[in-house]
């Protein structure tokens, strides 16, 4: 920091907005111009930023302290085993009602329940500001958190609804939450586009949606466009 | 699909993106598995458990903020593991050094570290002291309100709620407290 400034209560909410990614994609776009065309803008920036970081660093602090009394670091107490035990014997009664379940559902889902596993998502990079909610979405998907991830996503969606990676990874999301009507219309307008490099992947997951809702013709005939490694393999099991 | 128990199922980016984000529970799965290997480390050289727990402590928020103010990026999948446990290995032998005045060679100068890291510029330090020198002289009320809004990224409806406010005046009172901080810090 080259010098300390005092930046007025309207400055300050800007920059932060910026910083929190609180402003329209358009207005995030016209600041990171602002921001590299002005000096001492960029300066105020990084203070506001040392500012919320310093906020931050004490909210940790209190956080670790709390954190490191209520957690569970004797890893062989008798309460982790009795914990692990617990575990493992309601792993085993869900188990159980999944095969239960299984006995009475019929073949199409079965099928669903075989072949659906949710897209594994993209490998995540040190991106730049631009796509790093994109990129944080990414992570909290692969996490599992596939509610958190579709929120951001959506959001992101804005102003760029052609977008077919937005569109492919919002439909994974909800369909990964088992939302099959609301992933359709996403995936659908991913296979519009002849050049996406997820218009295969689009064709297996609709054609699985339609398979779960049992309308195997038009599954069969979504399922066949895609080039998924286990296309024939099911398509098999559906003649 | 990976599974949460434990941070090494996260990538070093994974990992490194929700630490950067203050995702609780990174920032739980992080420091739980890295505390024993410290402490098991400070209790061999002469240190407590109490001891390795400041320590180690002092050393997540040091990795914490270098992640923050981009000074840290790790290459490997483990390196952020690694890195957290060499930075509390350092301080715990800076901690000897002082306390014995002799000289303690650091165990770990040729550990290899796949990661870019780079030092916080010292001017940039100071003015972060000040920030949290100034925090503490805030009223009880705005340093909880502060600490919600910025760290545990709580919506200002859940302040409200959490302060019987309505949502507009927790807005308020963030706006007045951060108004005073900003001040404390320009006097």
């Amino acid at each position: 920091m080259k010098s300390k400034f005092n930046i007025s209560d309207l400055e300050f909410e800007e920059l932060e907005n910026y910083l929190l990614e609180n402003l329209s994609p358009e207005g995030m776009e016209k600041m990171a111009e602002r921001v590299e065309n002005d000096k001492m803008l960029s300066e105020k920036l990084h203070q506001v930023r040392l500012t919320l970081t310093g906020i931050r660093e004490e909210g940790l602090k209190q956080h670790l302290r709390s954190h490191h009394k209520t957690n569970t670091f004797k890893s062989k107490s008798p309460m982790r085993k009795i914990f692990l035990g617990w575990m493992a014997g309601a792993a085993a009664a869900i188990v159980l009602i999944v095969l239960l379940f299984g006995v009475f559902t019929n073949k199409e889902q079965k099928l669903y329940a075989k072949y659906f596993y949710p897209d594994p998502g993209l490998i995540s990079s040190m991106g730049t500001t631009d796509n790093y909610n994109f990129q944080l979405a990414m992570v909290e998907y692969k996490s599992g958190k596939y509610a958190e991830a579709l929120d951001k996503w959506i959001h992101l969606r804005d102003g760029h609804e052609s977008n077919d990676t937005l569109n492919y990874f919002i439909a994974s999301a909800y369909l990964a939450q088992d939302q099959f009507a609301a992933s359709v219309p996403y995936f659908e307008q991913v296979i519009k586009d002849e050049k996406s490099v997820f218009q295969s992947d689009a064709y297996w997951y609709l054609g699985l949606v339609y398979l779960k809702e049992g309308q195997r013709e038009k599954a069969i005939s979504l399922i066949q466009l895609s080039h998924n490694e286990k296309r024939n393999e099911l398509l098999q099991k559906l003649k | 699909m990976q599974n949460d128990s434990t941070a090494k199922n996260y990538s070093g980016n994974d990992l490194w993106l929700l630490i950067k984000s203050n995702d609780k529970r990174a920032l739980d799965l992080l420091y739980d598995e890295n505390f024993k290997t410290v402490e098991q480390f400070v209790i061999m050289n002469s240190g407590s458990s109490e001891e390795a727990q400041d320590v180690y402590q002092e050393a997540f928020i040091a990795v914490w903020r270098n992640i923050q103010l981009d000074k840290f990026f790790p290459k490997s999948d483990y390196s952020l593991s690694a890195y957290l446990i060499r930075v509390a290995k350092n301080k715990w032998i800076d901690h000897l050094r002082s306390k014995y005045k002799k000289s303690i060679t650091a165990l770990d100068e040729d550990y290899s570290l796949e990661a870019e890291e780079q030092a916080i510029d010292s001017e940039d330090e100071k003015y972060l002291e000040e920030v949290k020198k100034q925090f503490e002289n805030l009223g009880e009320n705005c340093r909880e309100l502060l600490v919600r809004f910025y760290f545990y990224q709580d919506s200002l409806e859940d302040i409200g709620k959490r302060f019987k406010w309505s949502k507009a005046t927790a807005r308020n009172n963030k706006y007045r407290c951060l108004k005073k901080l900003k001040s404390l810090l320009n006097k």
